[in-house]
């Protein structure tokens, strides 16, 4: 019965501390939500109507920025995958900025968005693009 | 105030600062709105003498007013001024010099959003973990929009030479003049990718982990404007010497100041205390 007891604890302890175990991207801190990002200080991605994707991150500190983008194609009113496209270059610095034209990879009478996830030092920021009929 | 802007409208028009187009529609709202109240709320003589006007400003391009439309003119001015009617109004000099004020202002005021139809928008992500600036626009229908598409060629330049950054930019891109003790340019960034120009001063001190970043981007087109801010939680805004009013939040150890100046977005980055980074804000120029 005790050992019971201890057990139902411990199982109680541990699931309290994976909770409030912080990770690199999120640290509880009182009076406050979950912290941003220590690596990005902002980040864009834009479309324009010819499928050219223009890319932007302002870092906190200078790192190797990659960028792995995905096209999405409206069906209606939802928004669906419709595969991974070539990611842009991978630069070092502070200050990322690039364009990458993906014309190619999509069809005209389409409207689609890419979602971009932006990484550097293994912390990461997500970013969706507007839509482009095109 | 509505009887101090009308008035400025009539006075504007006998002065010929408004032009014949736009009194007939002023005139014609102004009868629309009687048109529209029930019969016995509604001011004749200010009707007919509404269709008067509108009918001698059809019939040719005047300058100005007829004599013998003297006495409907009058009852417009009455109207305008809340006036007891047939009683002969004076306009003193002041008066005029009033009411032009109040044209120049509520033209200064409103004429920018009649012109500038596009703007910088701030929201927050559901989770308030990002700070996001979004263009917005508005068709007027005064601007007719040029068929020319800005070049989607990205072009840049990364220096630590201020010049080359001005050589580029073709104008003196406006700078923090104040920096920290310890801190030094690092590197200057511009770029120009279809009709946005983008600046940036990065500023580094050996002693402290993170930089230090200005940054200013100007939107001829802010429908191109997308960009999200990294922050802690919804911040605050906060009024500075030079009358920015600033967004101020935090990211983990940095401080983010966001201000917004027409279609030109502004940004102070970096790891130090907000009044250092408020300081900073002060001495751009």
């Amino acid at each position: 019965m005790r050992m019971r007891k201890v057990f139902s604890m411990l199982t109680v302890a541990m699931l309290l501390f994976s909770y409030a175990m912080p990770t690199n991207a999120q640290i509880l801190v009182p009076g406050t939500s979950i912290m941003a990002n220590s690596m990005f200080d902002g980040a864009s991605v834009s479309l324009s109507t010819s499928m050219t994707a223009k890319f932007d991150a302002d870092l906190t500190k200078s790192a190797t920025v990659t960028v792995s983008v995905t096209l999405e194609k409206k069906v209606g009113t939802t928004w669906q995958g419709a595969g991974s496209l070539t990611s842009p270059s991978s630069k070092t610095g502070v200050v990322y900025s690039t364009t990458k034209d993906y014309s190619q990879s999509c069809t005209k009478g389409n409207t689609y968005r890419i979602v971009a996830v932006f990484t550097a030092n293994k912390e990461s920021v997500t970013r969706t693009s507007n839509s482009v009929a095109y | 105030m509505r009887n101090q802007i009308e008035q400025a409208i009539a006075d504007s028009w006998v002065h010929g600062t408004i032009s014949a187009g736009e009194l007939e529609a002023w005139l014609h709202s102004a009868l629309d709105l009687e048109l529209a109240k029930k019969e016995s709320h509604m001011n004749f003589p200010l009707v007919k003498a509404c269709e008067k006007l509108l009918s001698v400003l059809h019939a040719q391009e005047i300058t100005e007013l007829p004599d013998r439309y003297a006495e409907d003119w009058t009852v417009v001015c009455d109207f305008l001024n809340e006036m007891p009617r047939h009683k002969p109004k004076i306009i003193h000099r002041a008066t005029r010099v009033f009411a032009l004020a109040v044209v120049m202002f509520t033209l200064f005021v409103v004429g920018d959003s009649l012109i500038s139809n596009q703007w910088l928008d701030e929201s927050h992500s559901d989770d308030q973990q990002q700070l996001i600036i979004q263009g917005q626009s508005v068709d007027p229908g005064l601007i007719v929009e040029g068929i020319a598409t800005p070049s989607e060629e990205l072009h840049q330049v990364e220096t630590q030479h201020f010049v080359e950054v001005v050589d580029f930019l073709g104008y003196t891109p406006q700078m923090p003049t104040l920096i920290p003790e310890g801190w030094s340019v690092d590197t200057y960034y511009a770029e120009q990718y279809g009709a946005t120009r983008k600046f940036i001063v990065i500023y580094k001190n050996p002693d402290v982990n993170g930089v230090l970043a200005f940054t200013t981007v100007s939107y001829n087109d802010v429908k191109s404007a997308n960009y999200e801010f990294e922050q802690n939680n919804i911040g605050d805004y906060f009024q500075t010497v030079n009358g920015n009013r600033i967004y101020i939040t935090y990211n983990i150890g940095r401080t983010l100041c966001v201000w917004i100046e027409g279609t030109k977005l502004e940004s102070l980055r970096g790891p130090c205390p907000v009044e250092q980074m408020v300081e900073i804000i002060d001495s751009i120029q």
